[in-house]
């Protein structure tokens, strides 16, 4: 086993860290990585190189990349193990059927014996496939099943589930499931093989081929079928002359008992050995191949919340701009104490769109509107020439009160000699507390005080009037 | 929703995140600039989707300073929006501006009067706030005039038009407020036209439409065609960035509706103060785990627990106790828990149990709940284990699992529309609001399948069978936002 580093660690084990430490974050709270986004700017990597290199920071101890390793060894000396398990008990079971019989040995019950389990399990592993029933082979599931059983630290665990998680994630699982099953095959019938070898070695049988009811050309037949492949190989297959010789007849030349000796092997390799170990190398093929594509889900709420934070898709810029002085220079209320036309009123409607209809009253001063900037300086004008007693400045309170509107107001309170304002609510006004507060502020902060400041029009034309 | 989002790309996702080459490594200025008080922080923050930026109140004249917030395309400034101070004094500075004569008395050009206006004194003295947006705004690709269209169009509004528009800077008005009642859209839209200011946008900074951004973004590439690319590279990503949330929001759901459908607490039967305790336990857990989905969603969608309302809910462990098991809202759910309480007298034990959300699935407690309706036998002798032992499983109410994705899916939906500058809170346990005939005929088989896989609770453990049932639940989720 060689030793992870975090820092150039394969992709692959970089990935299994990122996901490990997704579940663990998940269940214990977010890590503390503050140092990292301080230092590393993730500014050129990909996104999901963010969260990798997120990772690797956190693991940067080794204790995470520890328990990964731990799991991997766990796992691979379970499948060690069972693999030593499946060869012995091949090896057992082909002593078994040929081991310490007298007689001589019948040929197609012994291959039975020796290849119809693993057979019979290709095939249900062919339709398991299929079906979707126990996928990757039964022997795989035991070993998952094992694997989950072992004890285990919490990272340990951890690492399982974040490695099952990206099998699965990566449709790899199947794949890996049916390489162990296929694997657990290849050991058991090379111990199949190496104990018929060993027994075929190390005794003298002797072979029949027995029938009550089948035909000798029924066994011609059957065997030159199945000699087909072996044949590909260059493989001698017993012919019709030496099957006709063995049928009812265990008693074998020397040569006869040897070709059906390695008839027997060359079954067990070719029909035995050879497709599990094709089909492991095919397994193990797809398995790489899937897990190799397998990348990070970025659409995980952990990892779309992280990136947002590591790779944020706005963030300020340094402002370059001067700052602000605390104040800019504005006019101040006032009164006028010159002299005057005893009983003058005024009444001015600022930026209030509303017509002279709605102030007619008895008594009540001439009206002027302001809004525009002719009207501003004209109405100044009109007020310097001719200062009043009591001036009525109506605003509409929606609008915000701003630099100019507060100066015009103040600069028209100089030529009267009590000016107050009236903060007035359009008809249809919605609940207007903080611009009514806002208004309220900025006009004290001009010089008003709070009695010159009127919310509702009764009173504020009964001061006007009287 | 998302669905719709995606008919607009029609280009590989790939092709449009693609940045154009920048002529120089600069990203695309926007001013931001506005009456006082218009929402041009507001603005930004809906933008940036940043709600700590700069400072929003309703006084006018927050922002003194320009203060500007980048835009990324895989991490490199696309866009950096600058927000200004708002124009307070346009009417006599327009005036100063006309004043203004060239020391060699030539006539001059709208840019050349701004700048000409920048080295005068007074641009530092009584026209500080306005000479800070116009140097910024001369310095920039493009201006965006807040407007709120609650305002009447006043003079100072016009001046502050006409001096913006010496900047020569192409200009795009922007409607803020247009859902106001009191909204004068037509109004503004006269003067702007008379102004010669055909090209506008409409974007509501506190609730903008789900396409708002888009039709900023295109309408502004319509201004700056040479920088369409740009425009079409932000659309593509922030429109990749909203899926991609949509999608983890819906994940979030799943896996808090899915672990509680799993959820089972074991207790024995009796006393009842011993049930009563699991029940709590139990309730206890699904508040919890609802929380930690409401905390996620927030992070998620970058809005803090201070957007939703918890007035008035007495809090538990510092979070806000909902409402997720008053018997009002399970009525309004269509339990039977009226029918249950008046059919058995003795069905005391029952009502406690309906009302905790939870679901006794032994024969034990048969007695005592007669009358306690259908609901709380529905797992009756489900558990062979259960029998042998004598102990009990408590499971949380398929009410509850309506309930809470219906509260959940409310939120996600408030969050989806809420703009970065809101300060109002989100409603999300308003029963007038829920979606209470979610899943009225039964839950989902999913979920139902959950029921009988414990082991879900505990969290992603990498099962297989776990991942699927979330994928599927997300696009019954999907179904029901739609």
């Amino acid at each position: 086993m060689t030793l992870i580093n975090s820092d150039n660690a394969p992709p692959a084990t970089q990935r299994w860290l990122a996901e490990t430490l997704r579940l663990h974050e998940a269940q214990q709270g977010p890590l503390d990585d503050s140092q990292l986004t301080a230092s590393v700017a993730m500014a050129d990597l990909a996104p999901e190189q963010c969260i990798l290199r997120r990772a690797q920071f956190l693991a940067r101890d080794q204790s995470w990349l520890n328990a990964l390793k731990d799991w991997k060894k766990h796992a691979g000396l379970l499948c060690f193990l069972l693999l030593f398990l499946a060869f012995v008990s091949g090896f057992l079971s082909a002593l078994a059927v040929l081991g310490e019989t007298t007689g001589p040995i019948n040929l197609f019950w012994a291959i039975t014996a020796l290849l119809g389990l693993h057979l019979a399990t290709l095939m249900l592993w062919v339709f398991s496939s299929i079906s979707q029933f126990a996928p990757g082979g039964l022997l795989g599931q035991a070993w998952l099943w094992l694997l989950a059983k072992l004890p285990a630290s919490p990272r340990n665990s951890l690492s399982g589930q974040a490695a099952l998680g990206i099998l699965n994630r990566s449709h790899a699982s199947y794949w890996g499931l049916s390489l162990i099953t296929h694997s657990l095959w290849l050991a058991a019938l090379l111990g199949v093989t190496a104990g018929s070898f060993l027994a075929l070695a190390l005794r003298s049988y002797s072979f029949n081929l027995e029938t009550t009811i089948l035909a000798p050309e029924t066994f011609i037949r059957a065997i030159s079928i199945a000699g087909w492949l072996p044949a590909r190989f260059n493989i001698d297959i017993p012919d019709a002359d030496t099957i006709r010789a063995t049928l009812g007849n265990p008693e074998q030349g020397e040569h006869i008992r040897r070709i059906w000796a390695s008839w027997l092997l060359s079954m067990l390799l070719i029909y035995g050995v050879l497709p599990r170990l094709l089909l492991s190398g095919l397994c193990l093929f797809l398995f790489r191949r899937r897990l190799a594509g397998f990348r990070l889900d970025l659409k995980l709420p952990a990892y779309t919340t992280l990136l947002a934070r590591l790779k944020p898709h706005s963030q300020p810029a340094n402002s370059k701009d001067q700052p602000a002085p605390p104040s800019l220079p504005a006019s101040h209320a006032g009164s006028y104490a010159g002299e005057l036309i005893t009983g003058s009123r005024q009444l001015i409607l600022f930026e209030l769109d509303q017509t002279a209809e709605q102030w007619a009253q008895p008594n009540l001063a001439p009206l002027a509107k302001v809004e525009s900037r002719e009207q501003r300086h004209q109405v100044l004008q009109q007020l310097q020439q001719a200062p009043v007693e009591r001036l009525l400045i109506v605003c509409n309170r929606q609008l915000s009160p701003d630099r100019s509107t507060l100066n015009w107001i103040a600069q028209a309170s100089w030529y009267a000699r009590q000016t107050t304002v009236l903060l007035l609510a359009q008809a249809d006004s919605s609940p207007d507390h903080e611009r009514v507060s806002s208004w309220q502020h900025s006009l004290i902060d001009t010089g008003f005080t709070a009695a010159q400041l009127y919310l509702d029009k009764e009173p504020a034309v009964r001061w006007l009037t009287e | 929703m998302s669905s719709a989002r995606s008919q607009h790309s029609c280009k590989p996702l790939d092709e449009q995140l693609k940045m154009p080459k920048p002529e120089h490594n600069q990203p695309l200025k926007i001013a931001i600039v506005g009456h006082t008080n218009t929402g041009k922080t507001s603005l930004l923050r809906t933008l940036s989707r940043d709600q700590r930026f700069g400072q929003v109140s309703p006084r006018p004249s927050t922002t003194r300073q320009v203060e500007s917030m980048q835009l990324m395309i895989d991490s490199r400034a696309a866009i950096e929006l600058f927000d200004t101070p708002g124009m307070e004094d346009s009417i006599a500075l327009l005036e100063y501006l006309e004043q203004l004569q060239a020391s060699d008395g030539r006539r001059l050009d709208g840019p050349e009067r701004i700048k000409l206006f920048l080295q005068q004194a007074e641009a530092g003295k009584r026209f500080e706030q306005e000479a800070r947006v116009l140097r910024q705004l001369l310095h920039s690709d493009a201006g965006l005039y807040v407007i709120d269209v609650r305002d009447p169009v006043l003079a100072k509004y016009r001046d502050e038009l006409e001096i913006l528009k010496l900047c020569a800077v192409p200009l795009l008005p922007l409607l803020n407020f247009v859902r106001a009642d009191n909204a004068q859209e037509q109004a503004w839209r006269d003067t702007l036209a008379r102004l010669g200011m055909h090209v506008l946008v409409r974007f509501d900074t506190v609730a903008p439409a789900l396409d708002g951004e888009r039709a900023l973004y295109t309408t502004l590439a319509t201004l700056l065609d040479r920088h369409r690319d740009t425009f079409n590279a932000i659309i593509a990503s922030h429109e990749q960035d909203a899926r991609q949330r949509h999608q983890a929001a819906l994940t979030l759901l799943a896996e808090l509706l899915l672990e509680v459908a799993a959820c089972q607490l074991r207790t024995a039967a009796s006393p009842p103060s011993v049930l009563q305790q699991a029940i709590e336990r139990l309730n206890q857990k699904v508040r919890q785990r609802e929380q930690h989905c409401i905390a996620r969603l927030l992070t998620l969608y970058s809005f803090s627990a201070s957007d939703i309302e918890t007035a008035g809910l007495p809090m538990i462990d510092g979070q806000w106790q909902e409402d997720l098991f008053a018997p009002e809202t399970l009525t309004r759910l269509g339990v039977s828990v009226g029918g249950g309480a008046a059919a058995g007298a003795a069905a005391g034990l029952g009502i406690d149990l309906m009302l905790g959300g939870v679901t006794l699935g032994t024969a034990a407690t048969l007695g005592a709940l007669t009358g306690g309706g259908l609901q709380t036998l529905r797992h009756f002798g489900q558990n062979l284990r259960s029998k042998l032992t004598g102990q009990h499983i408590l499971r949380v109410d398929d009410a509850i699992l309506r309930l809470l994705a219906s509260r959940q899916l409310l939120l996600i939906k408030a969050l989806e529309a809420r703009g970065h500058a809101a300060t109002g809170k989100v409603y999300y346990t308003q029963p007038d609001q829920l979606n209470l005939s979610i899943w009225a005929s039964g839950l989902p088989a999913v979920l139902q399948r959950a029921r009988r896989k414990p082991r879900w609770s505990k969290g992603d453990d990498g099962d297989p069978g776990r991942h699927q049932a979330i994928e599927s639940l997300i696009r019954t989720l999907q179904e029901q936002l739609n």
